[in-house]
């Protein structure tokens, strides 16, 4: 933020990185090699609805668009609006690499439209080798990931070793989140 | 597809925004040159209120959630307060700021800290009874548009010109009544005439710099509105809640909170005072704050 900005008080949303979330198609061997977690092929994108736009419209572009694409690989989706009003579309598919396109091409969907910047996160689903539910959230905010590990056995309990495990093995392929205190955990996304 | 951005824009607010604090500069230059000219020992007298508010900076935190009596509270303790201010950190790429409650009945909130890794944002634990999870989280919007602001340090800047002032002023009356500068030339009056001119000087720019810093705070408050509305997408959870805040400031006795006096600042609504013209105040009106984001929701909605 520069120093103007400050000066008269910007009053500009923060840009969102909307092409950086193909980073994760390149990881996905590693992801399963050195630390046997393998896609569940489910993903989320979430972002902040502006009250006064109709979003039928939008929603029915998206759905089209995600229309044509099932021709080429099969792919499921809904919307979801969670406690906090943030909107999600969750997706579906039969393969992974089609998966992180479609949630790309979401993306580009919302910029075009003018409402990239609203976009919250996306969020990758993974299980692990005792069948754990592992995660990948992108920041598009400030195009990074970071991993979210639940913790099975408690409510609203993250497993930070296991996480700083896995940002470890993906540090060199993928851009890690740095501040850990930016890893915000994404509770109660129905994948 | 190039479009019309949502939220549209601000210039005559920004422009505002420039000239004040460009007047704001001009009469400190102005105030400087003179003190300066007039005599040397008057330098020392301004340093004093400086060092004041250098130790109010780097200690607002600290002193705040003292005087206030806000208590920290964890993610554990508030799970939907932390959870409202971790996403809103999140769009607006801001370090979560720390979250603290006030025990008070009467709905507030507000943010401080000398820069967004050191900020905190309070409310009082009659904001989070009374108004709807919507609602706190439009008021959150507006606090963390402060911390991306810096609102704390731009105010604590602008105001130091206006505490230099005033100190200097209240200076001089004393030293007028015990004497004035008997060491100067006192033989033909001229100690008492610099008294009198720096004590006029300091007044007439206590009183300027008074207006320009009310101003600057309110347009402040306009643009931590505009930027919660922008965050959260919906401004009128923050009419509704300003509306609420404001309707319930006026039923319920506002001492406690006066005593926090510089600090009323940084809260979203103040504690309640009259007016004669809003030139005097430091907040803008509920009726404007609500009118422009009517504006700007109609501007949103592509009818305005």
């Amino acid at each position: 933020m520069s120093f103007l900005d400050t000066i008269l008080g910007r009053d500009k949303p923060v840009k969102s990185k909307v092409d950086k979330l193909f980073g994760l198609t390149t990881c996905d061997v590693t992801m399963e090699t050195a630390l046997s977690m393998k896609p569940t092929n489910k993903a989320a994108i979430s972002f902040r609805p502006v009250s006064t736009f109709d979003w039928g419209d939008l929603e029915k572009e998206i759905a089209d668009l995600l229309e044509v694409s099932t021709h080429d690989s099969p792919l499921t989706w809904k919307w979801f609006t969670d406690e906090f009003e943030f909107k999600w579309v969750i997706l579906e598919a039969k393969e992974f690499e089609n998966l992180i396109a479609t949630a790309n091409m979401i993306g580009d969907e919302l910029t075009d439209h003018g409402f990239g910047d609203q976009l919250l996160a996306a969020i990758v689903q993974y299980q692990d080798a005792d069948a754990n539910q592992v995660y990948l959230i992108y920041n598009y905010k400030r195009a990074t990931f970071y991993p979210f590990v639940p913790d099975p056995a408690k409510t609203r309990e993250r497993l930070n070793a296991e996480e700083f495990r896995i940002s470890g093995t993906l540090a060199k392929e993928l851009p890690i989140e740095k501040e850990v205190e930016s890893w915000y955990p994404l509770w109660g996304v129905p994948l | 597809m190039q479009r019309r951005n949502w939220y549209g824009r601000d210039t005559g607010l920004q422009i505002r925004m420039a000239v004040t604090v460009f007047l704001l500069i001009l009469t400190f230059l102005v105030f400087a040159t003179i003190i300066a000219v007039m005599t040397k020992i008057l330098v020392l007298l301004i340093i004093i209120p400086i060092v004041g508010l250098v130790i109010q900076y780097f200690a607002s935190d600290k002193l705040v959630l003292l005087s206030t009596g806000a208590k920290e509270v964890t993610p554990q303790q508030a799970p939907q307060l932390h959870a409202i201010v971790e996403r809103l950190a999140q769009l607006a790429d801001l370090p979560k700021p720390r979250v603290a409650i006030i025990d008070s009945g009467m709905p507030n909130a507000f943010a401080t800290g000398r820069n967004p890794k050191h900020a905190v944002i309070a409310v009082t634990s009659g904001l989070l009874n009374r108004l709807s999870p919507a609602e706190i989280e439009a008021v959150i919007g507006h606090e963390m548009t402060h911390i991306r602001n810096r609102d704390m340090i731009v105010m604590t800047m602008a105001s130091s010109l206006l505490a230099v002032a005033s100190w200097l002023t209240q200076m001089m009356m004393w030293m007028g009544f015990w004497g004035g500068f008997e060491e100067r030339d006192s033989r033909d009056g001229g100690g008492a005439a610099t008294l009198v001119i720096v004590l006029l000087v300091s007044a007439l720019t206590w009183f300027v710099s008074y207006i320009l810093v009310n101003a600057l705070s309110r347009y402040r408050e306009y643009a931590a509105d505009r930027g919660s509305a922008i965050l959260t997408g919906t401004p009128e959870n923050l009419i509704s809640a300003l509306t609420r805040i404001s309707n319930e400031m006026t039923r319920v006795p506002t001492q406690d909170l006066r005593q926090a006096q510089p600090m009323s600042a940084m809260y979203i609504a103040p504690p309640k005072r009259e007016y004669i013209s809003e030139v005097f105040a430091d907040r803008p009106s509920l009726k404007h704050r609500v009118g422009r984001l009517q504006e700007m929701q109609q501007r949103m909605a592509g009818v305005g």
